[in-house]
């Protein structure tokens, strides 16, 4: 695999949408000592206002469906979003619940998927450098991807 | 931490080096036992769908209403490599991948395995029944060629209805009219 080197730090924003935990304890591994992302430059910060990247697990719940869009549209544009485990991206175990109103990709143009549930640590790394790349495409502005959609609060996202 | 311990973590990091795994300048190794994605032989599926039965989230979806095919289809978006299917084949039919653990894509809807099992003639009445799996040749012929598929291939009707002199003779019949290669 090629390793990318990004120009600048990737900053990212773990958004939990409802999922049973397991994967975020996988993103939480992928940034201890043992797999270390931040040799990348990775950093989780704390407001969705200084992230690149956004890192989503879980199936979207209808309590959490508000909070996330609204989270995902205070990110500055461009910005890549991942989505980690299966049940972010079709519900996975959750998959028809009554209290599921995602998945992620039905409600905002998702970019990188990370199969797995959870997926490795690695995975997750992979992942994040995936989204690097389509983030570095999307500031040169020519990233296509068909996918542009307009969220429920009105802006393009 | 009593202090020989600490002393101890020091000789260790001297002398083993960084903790840090030296990923991806070096390929992942998986643990043993690691369950990867769940893979599909269809020449060895019976069409007992206990897979589809078993599986907890329901990747697996088996059409066999879709024409002259038993289409068999696994999600992995779906899927939670939990190998309850692997354990539930009476066949070989599903076998896991336990050397790769990393599946990443930006288009999600690739990830899927599309196959099925095609329907073949019973050779004496000609009705359409499901491509005998090579495990059951195997067990009733000690191998797998195409002669001993079609002499398998005979339908339930037809092995309770029919003596054994006619259902041998249909399949001579068959095999010279379909020109099978012979053992
Ligand atoms: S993908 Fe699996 S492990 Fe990850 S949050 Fe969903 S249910 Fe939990
Ligand atoms: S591994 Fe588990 S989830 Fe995946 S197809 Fe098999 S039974 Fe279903
Ligand atoms: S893959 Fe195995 S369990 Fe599934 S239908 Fe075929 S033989 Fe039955």
């Amino acid at each position: 695999m090629d390793i990318l080197k990004p120009e600048k730090s990737l900053w990212i924003y773990h958004l939990n949408t409802g999922s049973c935990n397991g994967c975020d304890i996988e993103i939480l591994a992928a940034l201890t000592p043992k797999y270390d992302a931040e040799r990348f430059g990775v950093k989780l910060v704390g407001s969705p206002r200084h992230a690149d990247i956004v890192v989503a697990t879980g199936p979207v719940t209808a309590v959490a469906k508000e909070s996330v869009l609204r989270v995902i549209d205070q990110v500055p544009d461009p910005k890549a979003i991942v989505v980690v485990g299966v049940c972010g991206i079709t519900g996975g175990v959750f998959r028809g619940g009554y209290s599921v109103a995602g998945p992620l990709d039905t409600l905002v143009p998702v970019d990188v998927y990370v199969f797995g549930c959870p997926p490795k640590p690695e995975g997750i790394m992979v992942g994040i450098l995936k989204a690097a790349e389509v983030l570095e495409l999307k500031r040169k502005g020519n990233y296509h991807k068909e996918v542009v959609k307009i969220s429920e609060h009105g802006e393009t996202i | 931490m009593p202090f020989g311990e600490i002393f101890g973590k020091l000789v260790d990091t001297l002398i083993g080096g960084p903790v840090v795994k030296p990923f991806p300048k070096e390929p992942v190794k998986v643990p043993p036992k690691w369950r990867g994605k769940p893979q599909y032989d269809s020449e060895d599926c019976t069409g007992c769908r206990q897979c589809e039965r078993v599986c907890p989230p329901s990747a697996i979806t088996i059409d066999d209403k879709k024409g002259d095919f038993f289409h068999y289809e696994i999600d992995y978006g779906v899927c939670i490599y939990c190998w309850y299917c692997i354990d539930a084949c009476p066949t070989t039919a599903l076998s896991g991948d336990d050397k790769s653990g990393l599946y990443v894509d930006t288009d999600r809807t690739k990830e899927k395995l599309n196959d099925g099992v095609p329907y073949v003639e019973c050779p004496v009445c000609g009705s359409k029944i499901l491509r005998p799996a090579r495990t059951l040749v195997v067990r009733q012929f000690k191998k797998y060629t195409p002669e001993t598929l079609v002499r398998a291939s005979v339908c339930p009707k037809c092995r309770r209805e029919k003596t054994p002199e006619e259902i041998e003779a249909g399949i001579e019949k068959y095999i010279e009219e379909h020109a099978v290669p012979r053992d």
